[in-house]
């Protein structure tokens, strides 16, 4: 009876046990077992075997994807936990409610189903606010600060002289100021508070709900928009 | 050989974080040789001291301060209730 239970569960059926399934069912390898009428021990069982198998398979898929992306560990972390919390209490939900269901392969794919649209849920609902704005990083000035061969299109060299001597201008700090206006939304937010405010990237990113790449993205083109603007205002 | 583009947006994020060691050496060498990337990352340093001194006026500027009566009050309320 025992080593019953180890073995994969499509071995536990004798063949004779089990009538005909149907078409879609002979594609999922599972849902001889899950589908048949077997005992409720048995039902738990499966379920219990895929579930973690899912769990296991789905949190080093999220690592392995968030390892790309390039997240700093802790939200990677986070985020696997996250994902992990969210498919235990799929496989929960599953586990209850699959009891109510009956029919060939019904609870393998519903499973595997609601586990899948959780997880892609999850991520959806994580990255919203930086694909909602689709992406948005402002205008980018690298078309009008580079050629097409990636060269300067004119000398980035703003203020002449010492950078003291800069800053005690009065015409460098308009240029500044105005120059800051020219920036979108978002770059003005990431420009003020990487270099205005001071915090350290993590909490930008935490803020402007980005990831740490798009953030320097988001300041590359500030800092570009400003040098081309603060050239253009300086040295006309 | 990275081009100017490329060298810029390196520029960039070394304000931001230590670049590996080969791309670091990579921009060093361009900075020798390109007079215009010097300058830009000059430009850079010169943004984020400005920008320092200006957080510094705008604090300085909004520093709103409890009036001293006030402040007295306060102070013995709170010597009071303890």
């Amino acid at each position: 009876m025992f080593s019953v239970h180890v073995h994969w569960p499509s071995q536990r059926l004798p063949a004779e046990k089990w009538t005909k399934p149907r078409a879609a069912c002979e594609r999922l390898p599972f849902s001889q077992s899950v589908g048949q009428k077997t005992g409720e021990k048995d039902r738990r069982l499966t379920i219990a075997f895929w579930g973690s198998a899912l769990l296991v398979a789905g949190g080093g898929a999220a690592r392995y994807i968030l390892d790309g992306v390039g997240l700093p560990l802790m939200y990677q972390t986070a985020f696997v936990l996250g994902a992990v919390f969210v498919a235990f209490f799929a496989v929960l939900v599953a586990a209850r409610i699959g009891d109510r269901l009956s029919g060939c392969g019904a609870e393998g794919a519903w499973l595997l189903g609601i586990c899948k649209r959780k997880v892609i849920d999850d991520i959806r609902r994580r990255n919203r606010p930086d694909t909602a704005a689709g992406g948005d990083f402002g205008s980018d000035p690298t078309e009008a600060v580079f050629d097409e061969k990636g060269n300067w299109r004119f000398d980035p060299s703003v203020v002449k002289g010492r950078p003291e001597s800069a800053l005690l201008r009065a015409e460098f700090w308009q240029a500044f100021r105005a120059c800051l206006k020219r920036l979108s939304q978002r770059q003005a937010d990431a420009f003020t508070l990487r270099e205005l405010e001071e915090l350290g990237s993590e909490e930008i990113c935490k803020n402007l709900q980005i990831s740490t790449s798009n953030l320097w993205v988001l300041l590359h083109r500030a800092r570009l928009v400003l040098t081309q603007c603060m050239k253009s205002k300086l040295e006309i | 050989m990275l081009r100017c583009r490329e060298i810029a947006k390196l520029v960039s994020e070394s304000m931001e974080q230590q670049l590996p060691l080969r791309k670091r050496m990579e921009v060093w060498l361009h900075l020798k040789m390109c007079r215009m990337c010097a300058a830009f990352a000059r430009h850079l340093r010169l943004l984020r001291r400005a920008a320092h001194e200006a957080a510094g006026q705008f604090e300085a500027d909004s520093d709103v301060r409890l009036p001293e009566p006030a402040r007295r009050r306060i102070k013995s309320i709170l010597e009071d209730g303890s």
